[in-house]
C-alpha cells in the first residue's frame, strides 16, 4: 500500500460511515434515488466511489491464509515476526522447528508442540480483531516468537 | 513491566511460568549478556486467556489524527483571538438542589457508601494475606490495578472525584477520630513542604506500577497497602486529615488532578479545605460545571504541585513507550554497547537486576526531560508574552492545561485493558480468595475478548486525543488572556505552548501507531 494512497484516506475518516450506509443502500437497489436528492448526495456518491477506490483492498473477502514458519534456535526469520490476516479469515500456520517447543497463541488459546521431524499446524478462524502474541512456553526470555495481527474488515 | 497493571498486557496465566525475573520478555538482549540464561521450567497446563493487544493505528488514521490536531490548534487560536476574557468557572448548576436528586447528599447515603468502601478495603486486605498467593486466583491484584487504579482514574476524569467520598483511609480515620472524641489540635502543615510528600509517594507508586515486578503478587501487595496505610494515618494524625489529603495522600492529589477535568464537582467543607473541625459529609453541594473548567486556576499552582502534575503526565506516557519497538531497540543498544558492557556485567554479578535498573533510570530521565521541557516552555511563554513574570508563576498557571492531553492518552491507552482485563473481576467476585467458592455463580466466566472491537478502539483513541488536544489549547489560551495584560501578548505567549502541546499529542498518537511488543 503506497503511502500517498493511505494518506488520501484522511478525507475518508469523515466519510466512512456514510459510505457503508451507501453500500447497504446500493445493495437494496436504492442507489439511483440518491442522484435526485441534490448536490450533496451526488457528492456523497462520488465520495463513495473515490473512497472505495482508495481503500486498502487486502482481504475484502474472507480467505484462507496459510503461513509456513520455520523456527531455528527458538526464533523465526524477521519477515515472519508479524503475520497479518483479516477478520473472518481462516488461518493455518505450519511450524517446523529444530528443537522441541511448546507454542502458545495467546487470546485464542491454542497450543501446539513442535520439534525436529515433528511439524505442527495451528488452524483457527480469526473471529476477533487484535494483536495476539505467540509465545514459546518456558522460553519467555526471548519474548514473543511472533505476533498474529487480525485486522478489522 | 508489571503484568497486572500495565496496559494492554494480558499475559495472566502465562506469567505463572515466568515468575523468575530472568525470564521476562524484552530482557532477551540483556540475558544474552550472561552465558547461560536461566529458563524457568514449564509448569504443565499453564494457560492464558483474554490476551489481546490493541492493533497499531493504521497510517491513514494516524495521519488524519495528526492533521486534525494541527489544523484545530490554529482554529482554536483564531477563535480565541476574537474572544474576550472568559470565565467558564462561573457557570454551574447545583445538582443536589434539583428535586429528585436531593437524596444523594443525605448522610445515610453517604455513610452507606463509605461503609461499603471500607468493607471492600478490608476484603482486599484479607484476600492479600489469606487468599491464593498467585495473582490470578486472588481478587486483590485485579481489583487494585485494574478496577481501582485504571477504572477510578477514568471515573475521576470523566465523572467526578469519587475518591474523596470512597477513600477508605480517610473514612477509617474519621471514625477513629469520632471514637476518640473529636480531632485533637494539630500542628500546622509547613508551607515549604507543599505537595512534595505526594510527589515522593507517587513516584514510588509509579515505579511499582511500571518497573517493579512484584506488586502483582497478593502478599507483596498486602504489605505495600499496609505500609501506605500507616504513612497516611501518621500524616493525618500529625497534620490533620484535610491538610494531609491535600499535600501528602498521593491518590487524593492524583485523582484530584484528573477530577479537575470532570463535569461534577463536590464542594463542601472538606473540599473547600477548611481543615479541622469540619462536619462530616463530602460537601453540601455537588456542582455540574463546564467540563475542564476545574483546570482553570485563579492563582499559580505551587512548584511542588507542578512537579506532581508533570509526574502524572510522565507516568502515562512512559508506560506506553515501554511497549514500543523503540524501547526494545534502546534495550538492545544498551546491552550491545561495548562501553557499558563491563559495568553491566559487574552490576549483574553484584546481584542487580539490570532491566529494573535501566527502566528506573529511564523513568527518572523521562521525568527530568518532561520537567526540563516544561520549564523551558514556561520561560519561552514569558519571553514571547514580553512581560516580566516569575518562571514559577508562569509554570504554575499553565501546567494544568496539559492535563486533558494526558487524560485523552490515558483513555486511549487503557480502554481495552479496562474492558477486557477488567472482566477478570467477574469470576473473581465469586471466588475472591481462590478457594473454590462460587458466591454469585460466575466463577466459570470466561473473558470475552471481542467485547470491544479493534476499530472502535481506534476511533475512540483518535477522537479522544484530538478532543483532548483542542481542550488543552483552549484552556491555555483562556489562562493566557487572564495572565497577560493585552490580547496580543496573550496570543504570542501561546506559541511556545502550542508547540509543546502538539509535540506531546503527537507522541501520544505515535505510541498508539506502534505495534505493541511486550
Amino acid at each position: 500500500m503506497g503511502f500517498s494512497r493511505r494518506l488520501s484516506g484522511i478525507a475518508l475518516f469523515f466519510g466512512r460511515a456514510r459510505r457503508s450506509a451507501l453500500r447497504a443502500a446500493e445493495a437494496r437497489g436504492l442507489a439511483r434515488n440518491f442522484g435526485n436528492r441534490g448536490r450533496r448526495r451526488v457528492l456523497i456518491v462520488g465520495f463513495g466511489f473515490i473512497s472505495s477506490w482508495l481503500m486498502p483492498r487486502d482481504g475484502s473477502a474472507a480467505e484462507a491464509k496459510r503461513f509456513a514458519v520455520p523456527i531455528e534456535k527458538g526464533s523465526t526469520p524477521k519477515v515472519q515476526r508479524t503475520l497479518r490476516v483479516t477478520e473472518g479469515d481462516t488461518v493455518e500456520i505450519r511450524f517446523t522447528s529444530d528443537r522441541l517447543l511448546v507454542l502458545h497463541l495467546h487470546g485464542l488459546d491454542i497450543e501446539a508442540r513442535v520439534g525436529p521431524g515433528q511439524p505442527a499446524v495451528m488452524a483457527f478462524e480469526a473471529t476477533v480483531a487484535g494483536r495476539f502474541p505467540m509465545e514459546v512456553h518456558g522460553q519467555g526470555a526471548n519474548g514473543a516468537l511472533l505476533y498474529v495481527e487480525v485486522h478489522p474488515r | 513491566m508489571v503484568r497486572v497493571p500495565t496496559a494492554r498486557c494480558f499475559t495472566w496465566k502465562c506469567t505463572r511460568a515466568r515468575y523468575d525475573r530472568m525470564a521476562r520478555p524484552g530482557i532477551a538482549a540483556l540475558t544474552a549478556l550472561i552465558a547461560t540464561p536461566f529458563l524457568a521450567p514449564l509448569p504443565a497446563g499453564a494457560h492464558a486467556f483474554g490476551q489481546r493487544y490493541d492493533l497499531p493505528l493504521p497510517l491513514w488514521l494516524y495521519a488524519s489524527g495528526a492533521g486534525a490536531v494541527v489544523a484545530l490548534s490554529f482554529a482554536v487560536m483564531a477563535l480565541v483571538l476574537h474572544s474576550r476574557r472568559s470565565d467558564p468557572e462561573s457557570l454551574y448548576v447545583d445538582v443536589l438542589s434539583l428535586a429528585g436528586l436531593r437524596w444523594l447528599g443525605h448522610p445515610c447515603v453517604v455513610t452507606t457508601v463509605r461503609a461499603l468502601s471500607v468493607g471492600l478495603f478490608g476484603l482486599i486486605l484479607a484476600a492479600c494475606f489469606f487468599g491464593d498467593p498467585g495473582p490470578f486466583d486472588n481478587v486483590a491484584p485485579t481489583f487494585v490495578w485494574v478496577i481501582w487504579w485504571v477504572g477510578l482514574a477514568f471515573l475521576s476524569a470523566l465523572f467526578g472525584n469519587l475518591w474523596d467520598l470512597l477513600n477508605p483511609w480517610v473514612n477509617l480515620f474519621r471514625w477513629g477520630e469520632r471514637l476518640s472524641g473529636g480531632p485533637p489540635r494539630r500542628r500546622p502543615y509547613p508551607a515549604w513542604l507543599g505537595q512534595w510528600p505526594a510527589v515522593v509517594l507517587f513516584f514510588a507508586f509509579v515505579w511499582m506500577e511500571l518497573v517493579f515486578e512484584g506488586a502483582e503478587k497478593p502478599r507483596a501487595l498486602g504489605v505495600l497497602i499496609l505500609i501506605y496505610s500507616v504513612i497516611t494515618w501518621l500524616g493525618m494524625a500529625r497534620f490533620g486529615r484535610a491538610a494531609w489529603l491535600r499535600h501528602g495522600e498521593a491518590f487524593s492529589v492524583a485523582f484530584g488532578v484528573l477530577a479537575r477535568f470532570a463535569p461534577l464537582h463536590g464542594t463542601g467543607r472538606e473540599a473547600a479545605g477548611n481543615g479541622d473541625g469540619e462536619a462530616d459529609g463530602p460537601g453540601r453541594a455537588l456542582r455540574l460545571r463546564f467540563p475542564a473548567a476545574g483546570l482553570l486556576v485563579p492563582a499559580p499552582m505551587p512548584v511542588s504541585y507542578v512537579c506532581f502534575v508533570i509526574l502524572l503526565l510522565t507516568s502515562v506516557t512512559f508506560d506506553g513507550i515501554l511497549e514500543t519497538p523503540f524501547w526494545q531497540s534502546v534495550l538492545a543498544w544498551v546491552s550491545e554497547s561495548t562501553a557499558l558492557r563491563g559495568a553491566l556485567v559487574y552490576l549483574q554479578q553484584a546481584g542487580v537486576d539490570l532491566l529494573v535498573l535501566i527502566e528506573t533510570l529511564a523513568l527518572a530521565i523521562a521525568y527530568l526531560v518532561f520537567i526540563g521541557g516544561y520549564a523551558a516552555v514556561s520561560w519561552l511563554i514569558g519571553a514571547a508574552g514580553s512581560e516580566r513574570r516569575a518562571l514559577r508563576d508562569l509554570a504554575g498557571y499553565f501546567v494544568l492545561s496539559l492535563v486533558p492531553i494526558a487524560i485523552a492518552y490515558h483513555l486511549s491507552h487503557y480502554l481495552s485493558y479496562l474492558l477486557i482485563a477488567g472482566q477478570n473481576i467477574i469470576p473473581l467476585a465469586s471466588d475472591p480468595f481462590g478457594i473454590g467458592w462460587d458466591l454469585f455463580g460466575t466463577r466459570a466466566y470466561r473473558l470475552d475478548i471481542g467485547v470491544v472491537s479493534a476499530k472502535m478502539i481506534w476511533y475512540v483513541a483518535v477522537t479522544a486525543i484530538v478532543l483532548g488536544h483542542v481542550i488543552a489549547v483552549w484552556l491555555a489560551h483562556v489562562m493566557a488572556l487572564r495572565v497577560f495584560s493585552t490580547r496580543r501578548q496573550a496570543l504570542f505567549s501561546q506559541l511556545p505552548m502550542l508547540v509543546l502541546m502538539v509535540a506531546y499529542t503527537m507522541i501520544s498518537l505515535w505510541i498508539l501507531s506502534q505495534p505493541i511488543v511486550a
